[in-house]
């Protein structure tokens, strides 16, 4: 299996911490959150189109709300491919940072 | 007041929704418009109206990459759409692309040949300055234009009028003389020219000075080709080369080879100063009289052609007023294409050719056009299947376009495959020299890229914007009235398409029909038999001993000497009096001489009168003779009985004793005029001859014996010179070649187009029996006949080529009429032409439509009828 790059990670750590309200508004903000960088929408659902292609991520439509002019929200909800991946990364970023002590204020 | 939703601008989501892939933007727009409430509460709607406008500028990049990938996608589907269409349907496929490939391969070639015609003389740095100066001559109520001009006329010009800069004098005259250097004895073709041809041409020399190569009257200037041939490239300066036996001239340069596309060709160049050795004659080259010299000038920069014309118009009649001639300027350039102006020039037949191009390729794209229309009509399923599954219109027309514009691109790399393999084939054909090279022909890349386009275009254009309008529901279910909404427009393509070929096919007969008769009409002489050999070096002092023993040699019934044979041009006068002549005429006469037994060799007749006889005929002197005239001449003079008549030309009269018939002495391209036969001369200085060729009528047994004779007789007299002789006949067959060749070309066209309108009428004949296979299973369940069905189904086919025959018919018969005009002497079109054309289409088309409407008749209807 390949590597998740780490943008792959951080998105699907943030589908993975919103749970059942991952949507487009909520998973920007939480990247926002987490990473400290803005996505626009566009790069945000190309991200999203891959890991679905990868099928890392199930998408679904829900309700119709009014405040989205009408429009369903599309959620998304990791796979257990996803979490394997994810899982497998963890593994990788463990064993690549082992024996690597933490950095001293100076070294940077 | 904030409202409940305030609405992000429309536009803005108006671009977004563009941006995204339809069917994807929900999701994105939808989270947009949250936020956008969520700002619009929180900071006001200003704020949020402007975030979101960032937003979409943002997302610009990402989307269009999405659209990208999206398109690829679809495009390799319709790709592969296209290439499995195009297996399945192969013999379709190959009519289609191989009939677009013939015709775009048509246009390409004569493109090429066109092309060529007109890169002629454009490698001259002064060419948009060069003109040649003609004249026109009235005489009485015509005007006859000719390129000729007095020799004194060059250098006046240049002197007097200072828009002319410079000049130049070529002499017209007997060019093809023999050179000899050592053991090489060979001929060549030589013109005598002013120096300052150098200047004015852009013809450089490779070894010595432009400026005093020409200076001394026995200085030669040869190109690079014939140097070669002499000495071999070594250092030719300053060698000597003995001319005709008689004339030693030191090589003074080396032209570089002159281009094929040159207008003006020689093998070599001598000081027009020589002729006055040559002709004995020093100060002839000052005359305003003799119009046998060819005159370039070379206009200042900005003068004006019409102006100088204006200026010049009365300077030949100022030192020559016995004629009324007026000089003029032909741009040099347009000298090759279009002749002196007068109507004819190659340039008839550049577009003649550019015209078949374009009507070959006219029919091969209405062929494509016909098919691709036709088999759209079978895809109705799949516009209806990709509509169901959610295609938008413009999807279909782009797919459809996409598809035939495919095909037309497929035809085009297989037409310029064609073209790399037919090109030797053409060049032989043609005699050019062509190379087909893409780099070169930028121009005409483009343009072949962009017909092809266009052709793809208009091809597609029916199933892409008709077919894709339909109703999906509709399509489904029911098929079969689709094919037939588009039948008027097939029937007029195919109507027009035959009428091309009909008109190509009469042309060609008509072509062909004229050459036969220029090659068949009665000349008033006998032109079988005829050999003859020329008069040069030693000969031309012992002419009269050759001729009386060529008379005892076995295989040769006659012997007679001449100035020229019937297919040279000779020199002519006008200025002639007679009793009773009206001042309004003056007709140009041509003038001929031989000697007593021309009548019998070329067994004419004389219709009045009699011919110069050895008892009967004295000497030429300068005031007086006899002439022999042709019955053209008498009816000039318009007198019942012309014999014994005297006609006079200045000091010199002469006395009529018989009239000729009318013989052809010129090519048929020009009207035989009225013709004075002089015996042994014209010039009135004694002792003088014009003999230049020795004419022989050779019986027809043991020609090769009586050949060997002839020569060794040659050698005798003449040891100095190769032995050269002709057969009048072979002349003859070698004159027209030009006809001959547009005859080829023709003829290969006209095939090219019916083979093509064929392939067309077929694939649409198996379309169409196709789309009726019910029909024609029904008709033979309820009983019809074998012959009756095929006669149903060719039946429209034959309709449209006879509708197409009575569209060409008058159009082709206008136009034949017309080429036939540029002949004085032609043939007439025929009826049989017409009918035997009508026929051969009709007949042609049955043959490629009653394969499948055989085919289609004699099937089972159990075959046909099983699928429902």
């Amino acid at each position: 299996m390949k590597h998740l790059t780490l943008s792959e990670i951080i998105f699907l750590l943030a589908i993975w911490r919103l749970e059942d309200n991952a949507y487009g508004v909520t998973i920007k903000r939480q990247v926002t959150k987490d990473t400290g960088k803005t996505h626009t929408y566009g790069t945000l659902y190309s991200a999203l189109d891959q890991l679905f292609k990868k099928g890392y991520v199930i998408k679904s439509a829900g309700p119709p709300t009014p405040e989205r002019g009408g429009r369903s929200k599309i959620f998304y909800r990791l796979t257990t491919e996803g979490i394997k991946a994810l899982k497998a990364a963890r593994e990788l970023q463990r064993e690549i940072w082992k024996g690597i002590p933490e950095f001293s204020q100076d070294e940077v | 007041m904030i409202p409940e939703h305030p609405q992000p601008s429309s536009l803005a989501l108006r671009i977004l929704s563009r941006m995204a892939i339809h069917g994807e933007e929900y999701s994105p727009l939808g989270d947009l418009e949250e936020e956008y409430n969520e700002m619009a509460k929180v900071m006001g709607v200003d704020r949020a109206r402007f975030w979101f406008w960032i937003q979409i500028l943002k997302a610009i990049p990402a989307f269009t990459k999405l659209k990208i990938y999206w398109s690829i996608q679809m495009f390799k589907n319709y790709m592969k759409i296209a290439l499995r269409n195009i297996k399945r349907h192969k013999g379709y496929s190959i009519i289609n692309i191989f009939g677009l490939a013939v015709g775009i391969t048509c246009c390409i070639l004569i493109f090429l040949w066109v092309q060529d015609e007109f890169s002629y003389d454009k490698f001259h740095e002064n060419g948009n300055n060069l003109y040649l100066v003609g004249t026109h001559q009235r005489l009485g109520s015509r005007t006859a234009t000719s390129s000729g001009t007095p020799p004194a006329l060059g250098p006046a010009f240049k002197e007097e009028y200072p828009e002319i800069v410079n000049s130049v004098r070529f002499c017209n005259g007997p060019h093809a003389l023999i050179f000899a250097y050592g053991e090489k004895r060979l001929r060549e073709y030589v013109e005598a020219v002013d120096g300052s041809l150098f200047e004015m041409f852009s013809f450089p020399l490779l070894r010595g000075n432009p400026k005093t190569a020409l200076s001394k009257p026995h200085s030669l200037v040869m190109t690079e080709r014939m140097a070669q041939k002499y000495f071999n490239m070594e250092d030719c300066l300053g060698k000597i080369i003995r001319v005709e036996n008689k004339y030693d001239f030191e090589v003074t340069g080396v032209l570089k080879n002159l281009p094929h596309n040159s207008f003006l060709q020689f093998d070599c160049l001598v000081p027009i100063q020589f002729l006055k050795e040559h002709w004995n004659a020093p100060d002839h080259l000052n005359t305003w009289y003799n119009f046998s010299f060819t005159t370039f000038v070379q206009l200042s920069e900005n003068a004006s052609p019409q102006e100088v014309e204006e200026k010049t118009a009365g300077r030949i009649n100022k030192a020559y007023p016995d004629d009324d001639v007026t000089p003029f300027l032909r741009p040099y350039t347009k000298l090759y294409l279009y002749g002196l102006g007068t109507g004819g020039g190659r340039i008839t037949r550049v577009r003649m050719l550019s015209l078949i191009a374009v009507f070959v390729l006219l029919i091969a794209c209405i062929n494509f056009m016909n098919l691709t229309t036709a088999r759209a009509a079978n895809r109705a399923r799949e516009i209806g299947m990709r509509k169901v599954t959610g295609a938008l219109r413009w999807d279909i027309i782009k797919q459809f376009y996409g598809e035939s514009i495919l095909m037309a691109f497929l035809s085009l790399a297989f037409a310029v495959l064609l073209v790399i393999l037919l090109l030797p084939a053409f060049n032989n054909l043609t005699g050019k020299e062509l190379s087909f090279n893409p780099s070169h022909n930028l121009s005409m890349i483009l343009g072949l890229l962009g017909a092809t386009l266009l052709t793809g275009l208009i091809a597609g254009s029916y199933p892409a914007l008709f077919m894709s309008s339909f109703q999906p529901v509709k399509i489904m279910r029911d098929t079969s009235g689709i094919g037939s909404k588009s039948s008027l427009f097939r029937k007029i393509l195919v109507v027009l398409q035959f009428s091309i070929s009909v008109a190509l096919i009469i042309q060609t007969f008509v072509i062909f029909k004229q050459l036969n008769y220029m090659r068949s009409r009665d000349l008033g002489f006998n032109r079988d038999h005829l050999v003859y050999i020329p008069v040069n070096g030693s000969l031309q002092q012992h002419y009269e001993a050759a001729k009386q023993e060529l008379q005892l040699v076995p295989g040769i019934a006659q012997v007679s000497l001449t100035s020229r044979t019937p297919l040279i041009f000779g020199s002519s006068g006008n200025g002639w009096e007679w009793e009773g002549k009206s001042p309004e005429i003056d007709p140009m006469i041509r003038y001929f001489c031989c000697d007593f037994d021309f009548v019998q060799t070329f067994e004419m007749e004389m219709v009045q009168g009699r011919f110069f006889s050895k008892e009967r005929t004295p000497a030429a002197s300068p005031q007086s003779g006899q002439l022999v005239i042709n019955e053209e001449f008498a009816r000039i003079i318009g007198s019942e009985n012309p014999v014994g008549m005297r006609l006079s030309h200045g000091p010199y009269h002469g006395t009529v004793i018989g009239v000729i018939n009318d013989f052809n002495y010129w090519p048929l391209y020009y009207r035989s005029g009225p013709l004075i036969i002089f015996y042994k001369t014209y010039n009135p200085s004694p002792g003088h001859h014009f003999y230049r060729y020795i004419f022989a009528r050779i019986r027809p047994e043991n020609v090769s014996q009586t050949i060997a004779s002839i020569e060794k007789i040659y050698k005798k007299f003449n040891s100095e010179f190769p032995f050269t002789f002709r057969f009048l006949d072979d002349d003859y067959s070698r004159l027209y070649s030009s006809e001959e060749q547009a005859g080829e070309i023709f003829r290969y066209f006209a095939i090219l187009a019916v083979l093509i309108s064929c392939l067309g009428l077929f694939g649409l004949a198996s379309f169409l029996t196709e789309q009726r296979t019910k029909e024609i299973g029904i008709r033979k369940v309820l009983g019809s006949s074998v012959q009756g069905i095929i006669f149903l189904l060719s039946k429209q086919f034959m309709k449209w080529v006879a509708v197409a025959n009575i569209i060409a018919l008058p159009i082709a018969w206008y136009l034949s009429y017309r080429w036939l005009q540029n002949y004085p002497y032609r043939t007439i079109t025929g009826v049989w032409v017409f009918i035997l054309t009508a026929a051969l289409t009709l007949v042609i088309a049955l043959l490629t439509v009653s394969y499948k409407s055989i085919k289609a008749a004699r099937s089972n209807p159990v075959d046909s009828l099983r699928y429902e």
